[in-house]
C-alpha cells in the first residue's frame, strides 16, 4: 500500500507529467489533449482514489510506449527476472555461506584473512563494472559464456555471476560471525567429546544454528539484488523487469516505470514475508512462542 | 592484544595511504595532468595506455577515449565529483537521518510512530529503483542526484540511532538530567548525541562507499550528472561500446572505483574497532 502510494507521488514530482512524457517541442494544444486524454487535468485526490481503484482491480494503467497493459508487459519479463534473481541468490549463498564457514574453521588464519579480502572486493566493486569485466574476459577474449540475450542456457552464467557478487559480501560476513557464536556454544563442545569429525559438527551442528541472522540478511539482500538486476540486465541485455524499468525511463513511459516499480517493491516485500515465515521453520522456539 | 593492536595500525596505514592518494590526485588534479579532461582530439582517438601523442607532444598515461580525450585528466576530474557527490551526499544522510532517529527514539509517541512509518515506506521500494525513478522524473542535475541519493539513504540512520536512543534515554545519566529539570532538548543536544556520534561516524564512513556506488550505477544508466562532464560510472558507460578495441576505457575508471571504495571500507572498520 504505501508502494503504491510512493511510486505515485514520485511520478508527479514534477508537477506536471505530461511534459516529461512529451518531447519539449510539442505544442501547447498537443499538451492539453494528452493531459486531458490521461486524466492529469482532474485534481491530485481525484486521481489518487481512481489509480487505487485500478491497483485494486489489477489495472495499472496502459504502457505509452508499447500500447499494452503496464501489468501485462510486466508478467511478460517476470520469469526471466525470477530465473536470474534465484540462480544469483543461490550461487551468492552457496558461495558466502562456504566462504563464511571456511573463515570461521580458520579464525584469525591466512584463509580468514584470504576470505576478508575476497568480501572486500566484491564489496567495492561497480555489479555493471564486474559484469563488462566478464564480458570483456569470459565472451569476448576466450569465447566461453554469450555476452547477451537469454537463447541458451549458457548465457545465464555471466549476468549470475556479476549480480550474485554484492550479496556474498554480507552473507560471508554474517556466517562468519554467527558461526563463530554458534562454535563456543555448549552443544558443540559435547558435539567434540563425542568424537565427532570437524566437518561434522560445523555443517551437522553448528551452520544449522548459525543460519537465523543469515535468512534475514538473504531477505534484506534481495532488494539490492532487485535493484542491482536493473543495472546487470542492461549490461547483459537480458529481457527481464529490470530491461523493462529502463526501457520506460528512457521512453518517458511513466505507466510503465510506475507499475513495475510497484511490482517489483511488491515481489520485495513479499520475498521479505517469506523469510519471516521462514524464522518458523528454522527456528521452533519462535514456533512455540507465538 | 598486542597482536590486535598491530592489526589495526596496518589498517590504519592501508585505508589511510589508499584515501590520502585518491584525495591527492583529484583535489590536485591540475598538477598531475596538463590535459583539459574535454578537450577532444580526433587525430588521436582511442590510443592505449603509456603512448605518446605526436599532435600534442604530451603522454597519455591511461591512454586516450574515442573521442581523444585524455583518459587519465577524465579519471581524475570525474573523482572530483563522484567523491563531492558521496561525501555530500553521505554527511547529508547523517545529519538528517540522525537528527530523525535521535526524534523517533527519544519522543516515541507521536513522532517516533511518524518517522519509523515514513521509514519503511521508504524501505518498501528498493533503493536503487527509487533512485532511478526519482532521477527519471526530476532529471539529472548534480543537485538532483545529491537529493536523491539523500532521500534514499537517511533511513539506514535513522534506525540505528533510534535503537541506540531508546537505550541511552533509559540510562541512569539520562534519568538524572531529566530529574533535575533538564529540558528536552538540552538533554538530547548534551546527553544523547555526544554518545552517538562514533556510531554516526562509522556509519556515515560506510555510507560514503555506498553512496558512490550508487551514483555511479546512475550515471551508468545514462541517469548521472551530465552526459559530458567527467564521471567514473559514465567512463565506464562510455568505454561498454569499445570494450573490444580499449578494454583500458572501462576497466580503469571501475578500478579507480574499487580502490577508493576498499580505502572507504577499511577505514570504516578500523574506526569501528578504534572508537567502539
Amino acid at each position: 500500500m504505501s508502494a503504491v502510494a510512493l511510486t505515485f507521488f514520485i511520478i508527479r514530482l514534477s508537477g506536471d507529467p505530461v511534459r516529461l512524457m512529451l518531447p519539449p517541442e510539442a505544442s501547447e494544444a498537443r499538451v492539453s489533449e494528452m493531459r486531458e486524454f490521461l486524466g492529469f487535468d482532474r485534481p491530485m485526490s481525484v486521481q489518487f482514489i481512481d489509480y487505487l481503484k485500478g491497483v485494486m482491480r489489477g489495472d495499472l494503467g496502459k504502457s505509452l510506449y508499447f500500447k499494452q497493459p503496464a501489468l501485462e508487459l510486466f508478467i511478460d519479463r517476470l520469469p526471466a527476472t525470477i530465473l536470474l534473481a534465484a540462480i544469483a541468490i543461490v550461487l551468492a549463498v552457496v558461495i558466502g555461506v562456504s566462504l563464511g564457514a571456511m573463515a570461521a574453521c580458520r579464525k584469525n588464519g591466512p584463509v580468514d584473512y584470504a576470505v576478508n579480502a575476497i568480501v572486500l572486493a566484491g564489496q567495492s566493486m561497480p555489479v555493471f563494472w564486474i559484469g563488462i569485466m566478464l564480458i570483456f574476459a569470459f565472451s569476448l577474449r576466450w569465447h566461453v559464456f554469450p555476452s547477451s540475450g537469454n537463447e541458451r542456457w549458457l548465457s545465464i552464467v555471466l549476468p549470475a555471476i556479476s549480480l550474485a557478487a554484492y550479496p556474498v559480501a554480507p552473507i560471508a560476513r554474517t556466517v562468519r560471525s554467527s558461526l563463530l557464536n554458534a562454535l563456543s556454544e555448549n552443544y558443540i563442545i559435547s558435539a567434540r567429546a563425542q568424537g565427532f569429525s570437524e566437518t561434522q559438527i560445523i555443517f551437522r551442528h553448528a551452520l544449522k544454528n548459525a543460519m537465523l541472522p543469515v535468512v534475514t540478511v538473504i531477505g534484506l539482500e534481495f532488494g539490492s539484488l532487485l535493484g542491482g538486476a536493473v543495472v546487470t540486465e542492461t549490461v547483459f541485455s537480458w529481457p527481464g523487469v529490470g530491461r523493462l524499468v529502463m526501457t520506460g525511463v528512457l521512453n518517458r513511459d511513466f505507466p510503465l516505470v510506475q507499475t513495475s516499480v510497484l511490482m517489483i517493491s511488491l515481489v520485495y516485500i513479499l520475498v521479505n514475508f517469506v523469510t519471516d515465515l521462514l524464522y518458523l521453520y528454522i527456528d521452533p522456539r519462535i514456533r512455540i512462542d507465538s | 592484544m598486542k597482536r590486535t593492536r598491530v592489526k589495526n595500525k596496518r589498517k590504519g596505514l592501508i585505508s589511510g595511504g589508499c584515501l590520502i592518494t585518491v584525495l591527492v590526485l583529484t583535489l590536485f588534479a591540475p598538477v598531475f595532468t596538463s590535459h583539459d579532461p574535454y578537450a577532444q582530439n580526433l587525430e588521436n582517438i582511442l590510443a592505449p595506455p603509456m603512448t605518446a601523442s605526436e599532435s600534442d607532444g604530451g603522454i597519455a598515461l591511461l591512454g586516450t577515449d574515442q573521442l581523444g580525450r585524455d583518459v587519465l585528466s577524465r579519471l581524475l576530474y570525474g573523482g572530483r565529483t563522484s567523491l563531492l557527490v558521496g561525501v555530500v551526499s553521505a554527511i547529508l544522510c547523517g545529519m538528517i537521518g540522525s537528527a530523525l532517529g535521535v526524534v523517533a527514539g527519544y519522543y516515541r509517541r507521536v513522532a517516533g510512530v511518524i518517522i519509523m512509518r515514513l521509514a519503511d515506506i521508504n524501505l518498501s521500494v528498493p533503493t536503487m529503483l527509487m533512485a532511478i525513478m526519482i532521477v527519471a522524473v526530476l532529471g539529472s542535475t548534480l543537485f538532483n542526484t545529491i537529493l536523491v541519493l539523500t532521500v534514499t539513504g537517511w533511513v539506514s540512520f535513522a534506525r540505528v540511532v533510534r535503537s541506540e536512543t531508546l537505550s541511552l534515554r533509559e540510562r541512569n545519566f539520562v534519568e538524572a538530567a531529566r530529574a533535575m529539570g533538564v529540558s528536552n532538548f538540552r538533554v538530547i543536544t548534551r546527553h544523547i548525541l555526544p554518545n552517538l556520534s562514533h556510531t554516526v561516524i562509522t556509519l556515515t564512513t560506510l555510507q560514503i562507499a555506498r553512496m558512490i556506488l550508487l551514483s555511479a550505477s546512475l550515471s551508468f544508466l545514462g541517469l548521472g550528472i551530465d552526459v559530458s562532464s567527467p564521471s567514473w560510472g559514465g567512463m565506464i558507460n562510455d568505454g561498454r561500446n569499445y570494450i573490444m578495441t580499449a578494454p583500458w576505457l572501462s576497466a580503469i575508471p571501475g578500478a579507480a572505483i574499487a580502490f577508493t571504495l576498499v580505502g572507504i571500507n577499511i577505514f570504516s572498520d578500523w574506526l569501528h574497532e578504534n572508537l567502539g
